[in-house]
């Protein structure tokens, strides 16, 4: 089963990862008439889910799987919560069937890669031991667990290599189990039978059927191309491989399209290319096979045909077919896979307008139910994945720049934030666009969402849309705090309850750091890797506003001294909220090594530097005039920095240094050391003591 | 009295090894002969059987396991001499080697005794070491000789081409690898199995070369595959002639039509690789007259050393690659 992401409840919170992480969008296959969320281990999910209901207790979903560490002999004592639970319980038969499980999982198939090699008698035994196993297994007569004896019986024999035996035992006794996970499994161990005895089509067709994706992929690894495609039709116009075969075709001609250039791509997900000439002979092909009438599943042919028409740029074709193909014969699954596919197709040659709003507003209400986002997280074992695959795909790459292109940004702003309720993985693309926006054209997206003249389609997705009363009040406060508007910013951060910031990632960093610190003069530096969200006791972006409010009303009526005072700890303040800053939380949600200033940013470092040395300048009170002049050697250290080019003196076996003096870090340098010498003793120790601070003077 | 001092022109001849038998390696993962196989071993008389048993490898733990062991489905035929070879990759040298001495030993050992298989009386060692690894696997190869000694046993080694300008390693005789002499990279230039110009520059070493020396022989082929003229993969022993799939066009030289996967033997990287539709495969072979020029010349530069020739490797896919007048002639000594 395919993980997906599982956001913050407050969104926002989830910018830093967004910001500092890389970020690759998978590609989404839009076509899906074989359901390949059973690729992965199509039985482990439900058998972990079988333990986690018997014990009660989630552990049991790795126990399960570690189940093969039990030695035998230490059985009775194991703290496994399956067999401990058993035990606790009194469920003999559950012990009992536990116990040949451990025994056949100490089964010791890594012995022959091992230093020690087994002996004789060593192999001898194991093999006996499996042999018991096997045998007890099959001796079983009661009704709990008899399919999964059944399973360990021919996972016995598969150990043995009894390939025939294992078709026999298939053929008589585990076929005729009723349906669970374990005959699943007992017809995918008989495929394996079938295919080591030579029956290689036969073991195909049940991998095919069973959605074992990877047994599938390599028993028709040559035919994963229109001839092979040909070639299986020839031989079975209806078979379960053909399915796989046609659905394989047709995303590697997608995959194709979208990375045929990178190679690594191709290979990373398994994808071959497929070119414009096999895409006509599919096109062809197909029609073929529709007219030819022998397929029961024409709804899939028409679909394949009319995607792979889309993809080759023939749109008037891929329309038609694709709205045909929805009401041909087939599986429900082959028609709402061309519902989809025509979705996708349809935005290349829409026009906005009112009917195909309408039309959108259906396909967006069918494909939340299909991808049942509301049940993700409780029962997310059982969500066809495709469908999210589906909404990404229409969503981010198709109808939101076409929705820009049209002039509806909010609508697209809007379905982004569908997006991101329904939490997808591309969700957080949302946030990142209302992080970005000023704030008046949040302030307009506001207005959208809540009062626009809008048609269904619209208020559709401004309902489903995240976006409340917080997040607005939050992303305008502190886009205002950005943009240096603290009086404006108080208005909207009064609105915001603690608990909301307590949610968000920046309150690990809001709980720890203190704004007043100088920072020149202290650090606080907290681990990435550490983080998690902290309640906090108020929002420190409301009172850091609070505080430049009253701190520029003092300054207003100060003079002198006291003024220079206060500037410099306003030129602190400024420089804590900017992207450098060690309380950056209070103008941004996400921070980073290589952060730049947002767009619309106020310029904070500007600011600070020109208050540091307009106070330096003014100020008669030195040792002021010292913590400014260390002040702005910190910033210029921070955001620029010096160079030092070395070369080497070949003639003199020497290294020559040269230092460029037009440096801001330079200049602010050279003024700390002047004003050292000047002033040793204003010079406190971690100046004097400072090793950039006396290497610099070495170089100079 | 005058002394005429005759300096005489011939090759110093150097110790041959003992026991010299035709010989084939066995390099796959499952012991099992087919009819054309068997065939082989008797048409030739082949007397001993290098059998890969398995590999060194550093695993994920970063230590050093053994991997890749052989399988044992089937039984020599009676009369022809096993001995276990066992290739460690360089890698391993890096790390404390000399703590699988005994280990490696033990387990051959073992191997033998679970298999029934008797008369083992050597076992050999097979590693591209360099410079930086000798005094790593020397010291390892001393080990090992010293506990086979005491089993009566001997050592033996392979030998590259590059490394007989490089010291001799401690053991009773070496095998001179006379294939893998090229680069891939440049295999549209020069065949990367066996080109006469990369062994040239290693004859005037072979004389010289202070270790009994036998000599090794390939006798398979490999597919190439490459993407333009960039070399991508080798194919195991694809069927080039589906002609739904390849289209030759050219002696040894195919189109690939239609875009398949197939699994991949040889990188670690993927357990695939994708042959997209306009990609090519070189076939590539050292022809017998090569091979045969290579035999005499290295008969030639240091006599004896083909008094026991071994054939990589016994494969039925690889067989006939040549005809049974070319076997006859590099068999010769």
């Amino acid at each position: 089963m395919k993980k997906f992401i599982v956001l913050s409840i407050i969104a926002v919170a989830t910018l830093q990862a967004w910001a500092c992480g890389g970020w690759f969008r998978p590609n989404y296959y839009m076509f899906s008439v074989f359901n390949r969320n059973m690729m992965d281990n199509p039985f482990i999910n439900e058998t972990r889910q079988y333990w986690v209901n018997y014990t009660g207790d989630e552990r049991a979903e790795y126990a399960c799987e570690s189940l093969g560490n039990v030695k035998p002999e230490e059985f009775d004592k194991s703290d496994n919560v399956i067999i401990a639970t058993a035990r606790k319980k009194g469920d003999k038969e559950t012990l009992n069937y536990l116990r040949l499980l451990v025994q056949y999982l100490n089964h010791d198939g890594s012995a022959y890669n091992r230093w020690d090699y087994p002996s004789k008698e060593e192999i001898a035994q194991d093999k006996a031991e499996v042999e018991k196993v096997k045998t007890q297994a099959a001796a079983y007569k009661g009704k709990k667990y008899k399919s999964q004896y059944a399973l360990l019986v021919m996972r016995c024999n598969m150990t043995l290599e009894k390939h025939q035996e294992n078709i026999a035992y298939w053929e008589k006794t585990a076929s005729k189990l009723g349906d669970s996970v374990y005959k699943n499994w007992m017809k995918d161990i008989y495929a394996g039978a079938l295919y080591n005895t030579g029956k290689k089509d036969q073991a195909c067709e049940i991998y095919a059927e069973l959605g074992d994706m990877t047994s599938i992929k390599y028993c028709v690894r040559k035919k994963r191309n229109l001839n092979g495609i040909k070639e299986e039709y020839a031989a079975n116009p209806n078979s379960q491989t053909l399915i796989f075969l046609v659905q394989d075709f047709v995303n590697n001609t997608q995959e194709t399209l979208d990375n045929g250039s990178d190679p690594e791509i191709m290979q990373n997900v398994e994808a071959t290319g497929i070119y414009e000439q096999d895409m006509d002979g599919f096109i062809e092909f197909a029609g073929q096979v529709l007219a030819e009438g022998k397929t029961k599943s024409p709804a899939m042919w028409e679909a394949a045909r009319g995607f792979v028409n889309y993809m080759a740029g023939n749109q008037n074709d891929a329309i038609t077919q694709l709205k045909n193909a929805q009401h041909l014969d087939g599986t429900q699954r082959m028609k709402d896979n061309a519902r989809a596919c025509l979705l996708l197709a349809s935005i290349k040659s829409a026009q906005p307008t009112n009917d195909y709003y309408n039309y959108l507003l259906g396909e967006y209400k069918w494909l939340d139910q299909m991808a049942r986002f509301g049940d993700a997280e409780n029962d997310y074992a059982n969500i066809d994945m495709h469908y999210w695959d589906v909404f990404e795909r229409v969503t981010y790459d198709n109808l939101v720049p076409q929705l820009q292109e049209w002039g509806e940004p909010y609508l697209a702003m809007a379905l982004l934030g569908v997006g991101n309720s329904r939490k997808v993985p591309s969700g957080d693309t949302y946030l990142h666009m209302l992080d970005e926006i000023s704030s008046s054209e949040l302030e307009a997206f506001d207005e959208y969402i809540r009062n626009g003249d809008h048609n269904g389609f619209e208020a559709w997705a401004a309902k489903e849309c995240h976006f409340n009363a917080n997040n607005f009040n939050d992303l305008m406060g502190t886009k205002l705090v950005r943009e240096g508007e603290f009086r404006g910013a108080i208005n909207y951060l009064e609105k915001v309850p603690v608990s909301y910031i307590s949610e968000q990632g920046i309150s690990y960093y809001m709980a720890r750091k203190d704004y007043n610190q100088e920072i020149w003069l202290k650090r606080q530096f907290l681990s990435f890797y550490r983080a998690e969200n902290t309640p906090v006791k108020s929002n420190a972006k409301l009172d850091f506003c609070r505080d430049m409010v009253a701190l520029d009303e003092k300054i207003d009526q100060a003079s002198g001294e006291e003024k220079n005072e206060l500037l410099y700890k306003k030129a602190n303040l400024l420089y804590q909220a900017s992207h450098k800053g060690d309380c950056w939380y209070l103008a941004h949600y996400s921070n980073g090594v290589y952060s730049e200033p947002a767009k619309s940013e106020y310029d904070f470092i500007g600011a600070t530097r020109r208050l540091l040395r307009s106070i330096e300048r003014n100020t008669t009170n030195m040792e002021l005039m010292q913590k400014c002049v260390f002040a702005q050697t910190f910033i210029t250290g921070e955001t620029s920095g010096y160079s030092v080019t070395a070369d080497y003196d070949w003639g003199n076996k020497t290294w020559n240094y040269s230092i460029d003096p037009d440096k801001p870090h330079y200049r602010a340098m050279t003024r700390l050391v002047d004003f050292n010498i000047q002033h040793p003793e204003l010079t406190p120790d971690y100046i004097t003591k400072c090793d950039i601070v006396k290497q610099f003077m070495a170089l100079r | 009295m005058l002394i005429v001092v005759v300096v005489c022109g011939c090759k110093p001849e150097r110790k041959a090894i003992d026991n010299p038998k035709p010989a084939v390696y066995y390099w796959r993962t499952s012991l099992y002969l087919d009819s054309v196989e068997r065939q082989f071993l008797r048409d030739y008389n082949v007397g001993k059987m290098y059998v890969r048993y398995f590999d060194v490898v550093v695993d994920s733990k970063k230590q050093l396991s053994p991997n890749a062991t052989i399988a044992f489905k089937d039984s020599v035929p009676q009369g022809i001499e096993v001995i276990p070879t066992i290739f460690i990759v360089n890698e391993c040298c890096k790390h404390n080697l000399d703590t699988i001495a005994q280990l490696l030993v033990d387990r051959v050992l073992k191997m033998n005794e679970t298999h029934d298989i008797k008369g083992v009386k050597e076992l050999q060692i097979d590693c591209d070491w360099s410079v930086k690894t000798q005094d790593a696997y020397f010291k390892f190869l001393e080990q090992v000789r010293q506990l086979l000694k005491a089993k009566n046993m001997t050592l033996s080694a392979t030998i590259r081409l590059h490394q007989l300008s490089m010291p001799v390693p401690p053991v009773d005789y070496g095998v001179l690898m006379m294939y893998n002499t090229g680069e891939l990279k440049n295999s549209k230039q020069r065949n990367p199995i066996l080109d006469k110009r990369d062994v040239a520059p290693y004859l005037k070493n072979l004389a010289a070369y202070e270790l009994p020396l036998c000599a090794a022989y390939p006798n398979f082929g490999w597919q190439l595959l490459y993407t333009g003229d960039k070399f991508r993969d080798i194919l195991y022993s694809e069927d080039l002639n589906d002609t739904a799939l390849y289209r030759k066009v050219d002696e040894g030289k195919y189109l690939v039509i239609s875009s398949i996967d197939l699994p991949n033997y040889l990188s670690s990287n993927s357990s695939y690789t994708y042959l997209n539709a306009g990609d090519s495969v070189m076939v590539v072979k050292p022809d017998a007259q090569t091979l045969v020029q290579v035999h005499d010349a290295l008969s030639h530069e240091r006599p004896g050393i083909n008094n026991q020739v071994i054939i990589y490797s016994l494969n039925k896919s690889s067989i006939n690659n040549y005809t049974p007048n070319d076997y006859e002639k590099i068999y010769r000594p």
